[in-house]
C-alpha cells in the first residue's frame, strides 16, 4: 500500500520505480478494464517461481549426472521431468487464460480493520480451472477452484491503516498451478473505491447534551441501568463496554445493550462540542457517536466545518455520515492499493 | 486423515517410500533406519500434534548424519556415499517439512532418489515400479503444492497422468536427439568391480566354475546375415601369459599397432550389447577385424579392450572373421612369455610334457598327443572338481583328480605345451551363446564363460586348441547342461527344464534384450546410426540441437493449440442455436426482437403483426421453451421436432 503522492517516483528506490513504470506500462497497453474483464492470452504474464528455477537446477544436475554415467534412463528420467515442465508450464498459462472477471466491488471498513474487495471470477472454458488466487497490494485471498462452466466468489481482505478514500490500484489474478513452478497472472484494473471511515474511538467522552437542536444534540440522557432497552448483535465498531457480557455468557452472539431515549428527538453531533481535541481523534469520537446513534435508532445530524448533514436514519444516513467523517480534509488523503 | 496437512504429507511419504525402496538394500543399515525414524517421526508430529524438532537440534542430527555417511563410506564422492547422502538428506527434510516448499523440495530430492536407483540398475521388469515411483512423486507435489484442498486422488492422478501422456513425446524425442557426449565428464571412482560379475583378468582352479554358478546374462548379440555354428562361437576375453604354477595372470594390454591379423575367410557382422562387468573386455568373436567404437582398441592378444571399463550397458558393432589367420611371425619377447613356466613347480606335468614331445615329430603331434591324453585316459568334466590345494595343481589334477572344469583343462594343457617348448597361452571368455528365436539374438550368459588354449605352430601361427573339447565335446557343440555328467545341472539353469516355461523365458528374454539394446545401450554411436537411418549422416550435435529445437517448438505449438481448445467456450444448447437462428429468420423479414423481449412475447408480437406467421412461431417458441425451462427436462424427440420446425421455417 503506498500514499499517492503528486510523483510517485520522485525518492522513491530504483527497484520500486521500475516496478512502478512497468505497471504504469501494462496498464496502458491493456486500456481501461470494463466489468466484465475477460483474461486473454495477450494480458497473461507467466514466469518461473524461485521453485520452478530449482526444478531446472534439479534438472541439469540429473543431466550431469546421466552423462557422467552414460546412463541412458538417467537420460530418460531426466528429459521426462524436463517435458512435464514444459507441459506444466503451458497449463498453468492455460489454467488462467480465458477466465472472466466481474462484479468488483469494495466494501467500506474502518481504519484499521479489512476492506474487503469482492468479485466473482468464472470459467466458461471446458476444463476445471484450479488454483486461482487474487491478490491485490499484499493481501491475497483464498485459493479457488472452477469447475467447467461455473463461477465463484473472490474475496481478498485489504488491510487498512488510515482513514480516507481507498482507491484499488490493480488487482493480480493468478495461479501457479499445477506444482508451484509457474506462476502466471494477469493485471486487472478495475474502476474500484470506497471509503475507510475513522476508527471509532474505544473511549468515547459522552456525548453532547441537550434535548433540542438549538441546544446541540442529546440522546441517552441517563446511561445506565434504568434506560436499558435491550439488545441487538454486535456490530463493528460497538463499543465493548457495551456488550452484555453476563448475555454473552448464555450464547454464541455478542449481545450488545440497547439503551432507550434515543428514540426520543434528534441528536448533533458537533464536531465544535468536543473542544480542543486533535482532529483525528475527534473524528474517531465523532465515528464511535455516529455508531451509537445509529445502534440506538434515533434520527441524528452531523456538523463537522465546512460540511452538515442534516438529522437523518437509516443506514444510508449512517453511511453518509461516516463518509463525511472519512474524506474530512487533512486527514490522509487517498490511499492506493 | 482428512487434514490436508496431513493427506498432503501422507502421499509424500508414501511416494519417497516407493522411491527409496528399491535402493534400500544396497545402503547401510543405519542408513535406511535413520530415514525411517525421520518418517515415523514425522508421523508422531502430525498425529499427535507435537513440535517438529527444534533448529539446533536438527542440526546437530543433520551434522551427526553427515559425519556417519563420511565414516562409513570414507567419502562423499561416488554413487554409493552420493545416494547414502541423499537418503539422510530426505530425513532431515522431512523433520523440517511444514511448508509447500518442503514438500517441494522433499519432491526433487524423491526424484533424484530415483535416479539414483536407475545409475545403479536398471533390468527391465524394474521399469513398471520407476514408473510408478516417479508418478507417485508428482502426484505428490501436485497435491503438496495445491493451494487448495488435496485433490481426490483419481482427480490427482488422471491429471498426471494426462500431463505425463504429453511429456512423453518430448522426452523421447530428446531421448533420441539430445547430443550424447561419450564418456564420464568428470572423474568419479568408478563403480567397484567386485559387485559385478564377470571374467577377471586372473585365472585359478575354481574360478570359472564360479563364475558358471550365475545365470546373469554377460551380452548379447544380433548378427547382421549368418550365425556362426555353435563351434565358432568364441568370444574372446582376457588372455593370459603368466603363470606362477597356480594361477594364470595377464601382462600388459599394449595396442596391436601394426595390423597383422590377414582377414580372410566368412565374416560375420554384429552387435554386441554388452551389461556392465566393471572390466575393459568387450568380448568380440575371434578374430575382430572391424569395429565402430572409437574408444575400442585391439591388443596384441586379438582382443577387443575399452579404455574405460564397462560400467553401464555398453553397445557396439563388430565385424569378426572367424578363419582369420594370425601373424606370422612370434616376437623373441612373446616367444620367451609363452614359455616361460615357473622351474620348481608341477615337476612331474613338466617331465610328462617333455616326454610327450620327446615321442612326438611335430609340434602340431605334440599337441594331439596331449589332447589324445586327455580323451583317452579317464578324465572327467565336471563343475564340482574336488578342491585342488597343494602347490602343484597341474600336478594333482592330471594324476590324482583327473575332474575337473575347462580352466582345469586349459591350465594343465598350456602347462603341457610349455614344458614341451611349444609357445602357449590361456584365453579366457565364453563359449557358446543361445539364440533366442523370438529377438533373433544370441543371448551369452555368465554360465557360458570358459578358457581354452592357443598355441604356436609354425606352420598356423597362433592356433586355438580346446583341451574341454576333447573331454567333453558336447560342451563346445552344444552347451553345457549337456555336457556335464548325469546328476550335475547348470546352476540357476532350472528354467530350462521345463517346457512349457521355454517360450515364456525366450519371450523375456527377447524383451529384456530389445530393452538392453534399445534403451539402456543407447549412446553415442547408436545416435549416430538412427541419424543416418534417418537420412542425416555424418549429422553432428548442430543438426541435433537444431532438430531437437525444431521438433519441442513444435509440440509445444501442438500442445497450446489442444490446451485453446479444450479451454474454448462451451458452445450454447443447441435449442438455444435454433432459437436464433429463428429469431435471424424473422429479422431477415423484418420482424426483428428487441433485447429485452422473451421469446413468449416475441411469439405474441409476431403473432400480432404477421397474423400468418402465427401458428408456426407459436409452435417453434413452445417447443423451445419447453427445451429450455420445463422443469422436468424435456423428453428427447423435443429437439429434433425443433430442429425441423426452424429448418422448415420460411417467413
Amino acid at each position: 500500500m503506498s500514499l499517492r503522492s503528486p510523483s510517485p517516483e520522485a525518492g522513491a528506490p530504483a527497484a520500486s520505480r521500475l516496478r512502478s513504470r512497468v505497471a504504469h506500462w501494462i496498464r496502458r497497453r491493456q486500456g481501461p478494464d470494463g466489468d466484465p474483464v475477460a483474461l486473454h492470452r495477450r494480458r497473461i504474464y507467466i514466469l518461473p517461481t524461485a521453485l520452478g528455477a530449482g526444478y531446472g537446477l534439479s534438472l541439469f544436475g540429473m543431466l550431469l549426472a546421466s552423462m557422467n554415467y552414460s546412463n541412458s534412463m538417467g537420460f530418460a528420467l531426466t528429459f521426462l521431468l524436463a517435458g512435464l515442465g514444459l507441459v506444466a508450464m503451458h497449463w498453468c498459462h492455460q489454467n488462467l487464460s480465458g477466465t472472466i472477471a466481474r462484479g468488483f466491488h469494495l466494501r467500506p471498513a474502518f481504519a484499521g480493520q479489512p476492506a474487503r474487495l469482492e468479485f466473482t471470477l468464472e470459467n466458461p472454458g471446458r476444463s476445471a480451472r484450479l488454483d486461482l488466487q487474487a491478490s491485490c497490494a499484499s493481501a491475497s485471498s483464498a485459493a479457488l477452484d472452477l469447475a467447467p462452466g461455473t463461477s465463484g466468489e473472490v474475496h481478498v481482505d485489504l488491510p487498512t491503516q488510515r482513514r480516507g478514500r481507498l482507491v484499488i490500484d490493480r488487482i493480480r489474478v493468478h495461479t501457479s498451478f499445477p506444482f508451484g513452478l509457474f506462476r502466471a497472472w494477469a493485471w486487472l484494473h478495475p474502476e474500484c473505491e470506497t471509503v475507510v471511515y475513522p476508527a471509532p474511538a474505544e473511549h468515547a467522552p459522552p456525548p453532547p447534551r441537550g434535548g433540542t437542536e438549538e441546544s446541540g444534540g442529546r440522546w441517552n440522557e441517563h446511561e445506565g441501568e434504568d434506560d436499558f432497552a435491550g439488545l441487538r448483535s454486535f456490530r463493528h465498531g460497538d463499543s465493548p463496554r457495551r456488550v452484555a457480557w453476563k448475555a454473552a455468557a448464555r450464547g454464541d452472539e455478542l449481545p450488545v445493550k440497547l439503551f432507550a431515549g434515543s428514540a426520543r428527538g434528534s441528536v448533533w453531533l458537533d464536531w465544535l462540542s468536543l473542544g480542543a481535541m486533535p482532529v483525528e481523534p475527534r473524528l474517531t469520537v465523532l465515528c464511535r457517536w455516529v455508531l451509537d446513534a445509529h445502534a440506538g435508532g434515533g434520527a441524528y445530524g452531523l456538523r463537522l466545518p465546512g460540511t452538515e448533514i442534516p438529522p437523518g436514519m437509516g443506514p444510508a444516513h449512517r453511511r453518509r455520515c461516516l463518509g463525511a467523517l472519512a474524506l474530512y480534509p487533512g486527514g490522509m488523503g487517498t490511499e492506493d492499493v | 486423515m482428512s487434514d490436508p496437512a496431513a493427506l498432503r504429507l501422507g502421499w509424500m511419504l508414501a511416494a519417497l517410500g516407493l522411491a527409496l525402496a528399491p535402493t534400500a538394500p544396497r545402503l547401510a543399515p543405519w542408513i535406511t533406519a535413520t530415514f525411517v525414524i525421520a518418517v515415523l517421526w514425522r508421523v508422531a508430529v502430525q498425529h499427535f500434534g507435537w513440535r517438529l524438532p527444534p533448529g539446533w537440534l536438527r542440526l546437530a542430527l543433520a551434522f551427526g548424519c553427515v559425519l556417519g555417511v563420511l565414516f562409513t563410506y570414507r567419502t562423499f564422492n561416488g554413487l554409493e556415499a552420493g545416494g547414502a547422502l541423499l537418503v539422510v538428506m530426505a530425513a532431515m527434510k522431512l523433520l523440517e517439512t511444514r511448508h509447500r516448499r518442503d514438500i517441494q523440495v522433499l519432491s526433487f530430492i524423491g526424484f533424484f532418489l530415483v535416479l539414483m536407483q536407475m545409475l545403479h540398475d536398471q533390468p527391465v521388469w524394474s521399469l513398471p515400479w520407476i514408473a510408478a515411483s516417479v508418478a507417485a512423486i508428482t502426484v505428490a507435489l501436485l497435491q503438496g503444492v495445491r493451494a487448495g484442498e488435496p485433490l481426490p486422488w483419481r482427480t490427482a492422478t488422471g491429471l498426471v497422468l494426462r500431463m505425463f501422456a504429453f511429456a512423453a513425446p518430448v522426452a523421447l524425442v530428446m531421448f533420441l536427439l539430445f547430443p550424447r557426449v561419450p564418456g564420464p565428464i568428470w572423474a568419479l571412482p568408478a563403480r567397484s568391480a567386485a559387485g559385478m560379475t564377470g571374467l577377471s583378468d586372473e585365472m585359478s582352479p575354481g574360478n570359472i566354475s564360479q563364475l558358471i554358478q550365475s545365470d546373469e546374462v554377460a551380452f548379447r548379440v544380433s548378427f547382421e546375415g549368418p550365425i556362426p555354428p555353435p563351434a565358432d562361437r568364441y568370444w574372446r576375453g582376457p588372455v593370459l601369459e603368466r603363470f606362477d604354477g597356480w594361477t594364470w595372470r595377464d601382462f600388459d594390454r599394449l595396442p596391436l599397432l601394426v595390423p597383422d591379423l590377414e582377414l580372410r575367410g566368412q565374416s560375420y557382422r554384429y552387435r554386441i550389447i554388452l551389461e556392465p562387468h566393471g572390466r575393459p573386455w568387450l568380448l568380440a568373436l575371434d578374430f575382430p577385424g572391424r569395429w565402430n567404437d572409437r574408444d575400442a582398441v585391439l591388443t596384441r592378444e586379438y582382443q577387443l579392450v575399452a579404455r574405460q571399463p564397462v560400467d553401464s550397458v555398453r553397445a557396439l558393432d563388430v565385424e569378426s572373421w572367424p578363419a582369420a589367420r594370425p601373424a606370422a611371425t612370434l616376437s623373441p619377447i612373446t616367444r620367451h612369455r609363452s614359455l616361460r613356466l615357473p622351474p620348481d613347480r608341477n615337476p612331474r606335468a613338466a617331465a610328462l610334457g617333455q616326454q610327450l614331445r620327446a615321442s612326438s615329430a611335430s609340434d602340431r603331434e605334440f599337441v594331439d598327443a596331449i589332447l589324445a591324453r586327455f580323451r583317452n585316459e579317464p578324465f572327467v568334466y565336471t563343475l564340482r572338481p574336488p578342491l585342488l590345494r597343494g602347490s602343484d595343481p597341474v600336478d594333482e589334477f592330471l594324476f590324482r583328480t583327473r575332474r575337473g572344469f575347462c580352466e582345469h583343462y586349459a591350465s594343465a594343457f598350456a602347462m603341457l605345451a610349455r614344458a614341451g617348448g611349444v609357445p602357449a597361452r590361456v584365453v579366457t571368455g565364453y563359449q557358446g551363446g543361445e539364440l533366442n528365436p523370438l529377438s533373433n539374438r544370441l543371448v551369452v550368459r555368465q554360465s557360458e564363460a570358459h578358457a581354452w588354449v592357443e598355441v604356436w605352430l609354425d606352420a598356423t601361427g597362433w592356433t586355438r586348441i580346446d583341451p574341454t573339447g576333447a573331454v567333453a565335446p558336447e560342451r563346445i557343440e552344444l552347451d553345457l547342461a549337456n555336457a556335464l555328467p548325469e546328476g550335475e545341472r547348470v546352476p540357476g539353469g532350472f528354467l530350462r527344464d521345463f517346457r512349457g516355461l521355454e517360450g515364456l523365458r525366450q519371450g523375456w528374454d527377447a524383451l529384456n534384450s530389445l530393452w538392453t539394446d534399445w534403451v539402456l545401450g543407447y549412446g553415442p554411436e547408436r545416435q549416430l546410426a538412427l541419424l543416418a537411418r534417418l537420412g542425416l549422416p555424418g549429422a553432428d550435435w548442430r543438426t541435433l540441437v537444431l532438430g531437437l529445437t525444431a521438433f519441442v517448438a513444435a509440440v509445444m505449438m501442438a500442445l497450446t493449440v489442444w490446451l485453446a481448445w479444450r479451454s474454448r467456450t462451451s458452445r450454447p444448447p443447441e435449442a438455444l442455436r435454433l432459437y436464433r437462428e429463428f429469431c435471424r429468420r424473422l429479422e431477415k423479414a423484418g420482424l426483428s426482437r428487441a433485447p429485452e423481449e422473451g421469446p413468449q412475447d416475441f411469439a405474441a408480437r409476431v403473432a400480432r403483426e404477421r397474423p400468418s406467421l402465427e401458428a408456426e412461431a407459436g409452435r417453434i417458441v413452445n417447443l423451445y421453451v419447453t427445451l429450455r425451462y420445463a422443469a422436468p427436462p424435456a423428453d428427447e424427440a423435443v429437439l429434433p421436432a425443433l430442429r425441423r420446425a426452424v429448418r422448415e421455417f420460411r417467413p
